[in-house]
């Protein structure tokens, strides 16, 4: 063995040695304070502590108090997440432009097509009433397929078969309701009662 | 990932050895340093070449140990014609005399230096001079972690591929800050496929991390290693005196540089063989 260095490996060797009883001493210092006093000990000497001479430290000092021990599994876990993030990165941002629109905008039709009936459902479904008497109906704005449990007041004569259009309703229907009306055409000022029975009427006071 | 190959056509001296890594302060003096130690500790006979106007090798090595290229001072030249001959003058006369003086040469090149490295290498056709020198070639390249390391790296070595094929590319990952391989992951996709395909058929070996406190002190004292683990001999008091640190202080202060060095050489003993302990 060449002199030069295996005079080097031994002063590596002694220095090695020599350099852990100093962290021993240091060690041993440090676990015979009080919790007071290590906790004013200075940042930068607990941060040349291994996490294992640290853990003995505080294990000395304060028995009760369990350090986190540090997670072997970590790193398996950050593999996985890498290995979707390098797929992700692997396609091309425009084509992940056109499939996340495609999505969004399918899912917003999606939602729109369900919850239209599900919205009438609720819409007719409620138990609206009406005032026994006619007279106390509101008045209908206009003549129309959403027209329902009012009272429209002809303007100029109107075809009964015209305003069973409108209402989208059958004539003999809207002509039963409105018995009183013996012309036709219906009379401009006449009032045609629209109703399409599904609304509770209230029962007369 | 790594691969750990022993290069047997250069397992014995004298050889022709360049630091390199393009990037400053990615450790190539003190590569350098640790290589120019352990040649010392076998008795192998090595000139040092620093192509670095900072000379930071002369700091660790002695100024007299080492021969400054000055090769930053070219760009001042007034002829705008860069003489590189001159300015390597020097280890072209060291390599030349190789096979009659069994001395080895070892050239760092500078941070941002490379491309100058690089004409030099194709202007005075290296590759011809070595190879009817019969001289075996290393070339560390120092990796530290992060995308323009990386890329200056894997750059150097697809051009060292065409101007100088005979000689032996290793990768020094130096785990200084993280390691590179590891910290690969946060390279973008091209870079990190390159460097694994790059270090499956490259030798790479490593350098490992000194504590963060003990390198401050190490870079401050611009010792060499062997020098500071010798303090130990006199109870510390150099290290007290030279760090200006308690004695507890000093002593681990020692002990990292022992540990650090020791491991770092033999990584570099793993390349070069006879750098190795063997029995006499």
């Amino acid at each position: 063995m060449p002199s030069k260095l295996s005079e080097f490996l031994s002063d590596v060797s002694s220095a090695k040695a020599k350099g852990d009883a100093a962290d021993a001493e240091v060690v041993s210092k440090l676990k015979g304070l009080s919790p007071e006093d290590f906790a004013r000990v200075p940042r930068d000497v607990l941060g040349d502590l291994s996490s294992v001479q640290y853990a003995d430290v505080v294990g000395s000092i304060a028995p009760d108090v369990k350090l986190n021990k540090p997670k072997v599994k970590a790193a398996v876990v950050k593999r996985q997440t890498w290995a979707w993030r390098d797929y992700w990165t692997w396609i091309p941002l425009p084509a992940i432009a056109v499939v996340a629109s495609l999505t969004l905008g399918m899912t917003i039709l999606a939602a729109a097509i369900i919850t239209t009936p599900l919205l009438e459902w609720w819409c007719y479904s409620k138990p609206l009433s009406l005032p026994a008497y006619v007279i106390d109906w509101p008045r209908c704005a206009r003549l129309s397929r959403w027209t329902d449990g009012c009272v429209y007041s002809v303007t100029k004569n109107l075809s009964w078969k015209d305003a069973a259009a409108y209402l989208d309703l059958p004539e003999s229907f809207l002509r039963r309701l409105n018995h009183h009306i013996a012309d036709d055409p219906i009379p401009a000022g006449a009032t045609l009662t629209v109703w399409r029975e599904r609304f509770l009427l209230q029962e007369p006071r | 990932m790594t691969k750990s190959t022993l290069l047997s056509s250069v397992a014995t001296a004298p050889l022709l050895i360049a630091v390199d890594g393009d990037v400053g302060g990615v450790g190539k003096s003190t590569w350098t340093t640790i290589l120019a130690m352990s040649f010392g500790l076998v008795d192998s006979a090595i000139d040092v070449f620093e192509l670095d106007e900072q000379a930071k090798l002369a700091r660790f090595l002695g100024a007299d140990n080492v021969t400054s290229l000055h090769g930053a001072k070219l760009d001042t030249d007034a002829d705008g014609d860069r003489d590189l001959a001159t300015v390597f003058a020097p280890l072209h006369q060291a390599i030349v005399e190789m096979p009659q003086s069994k001395r080895s040469a070892v050239i760092e090149v500078g941070g941002a230096l490379t491309g100058m490295w690089n004409t030099f290498i194709r202007e005075a056709d290296l590759e011809e001079d070595i190879v009817a020198l019969g001289l075996p070639m290393i070339i560390f390249l120092v990796l530290v972690a992060g995308e323009e390391s990386t890329r200056q790296v894997l750059a150097q070595i697809r051009e060292l591929r065409e101007t100088l094929p005979s000689a032996k590319i290793v990768i020094v990952r130096n785990e200084r800050d993280r390691c590179p391989i590891l910290d690969a992951k946060e390279l973008p996709a091209d870079l990190r496929k390159e460097l694994a395909q790059t270090l499956k058929v490259t030798p790479s070996i490593r350098m490992p991390k000194l504590r963060f406190k003990s390198r401050r002190v190490y870079d401050k004292l611009g010792l060499s290693p062997a020098t500071i683990i010798s303090w130990h001999r006199d109870y510390y008091a150099e290290a007290i005196a030279r760090t200006g640190k308690p004695l507890l202080e000093a002593k681990r202060f020692v002990k990292d540089v022992a540990a650090w060095s020791e491991v770092t050489r033999v990584e570099l003993a793993r390349i070069l063989p006879f750098l190795e302990v063997t029995d006499a």
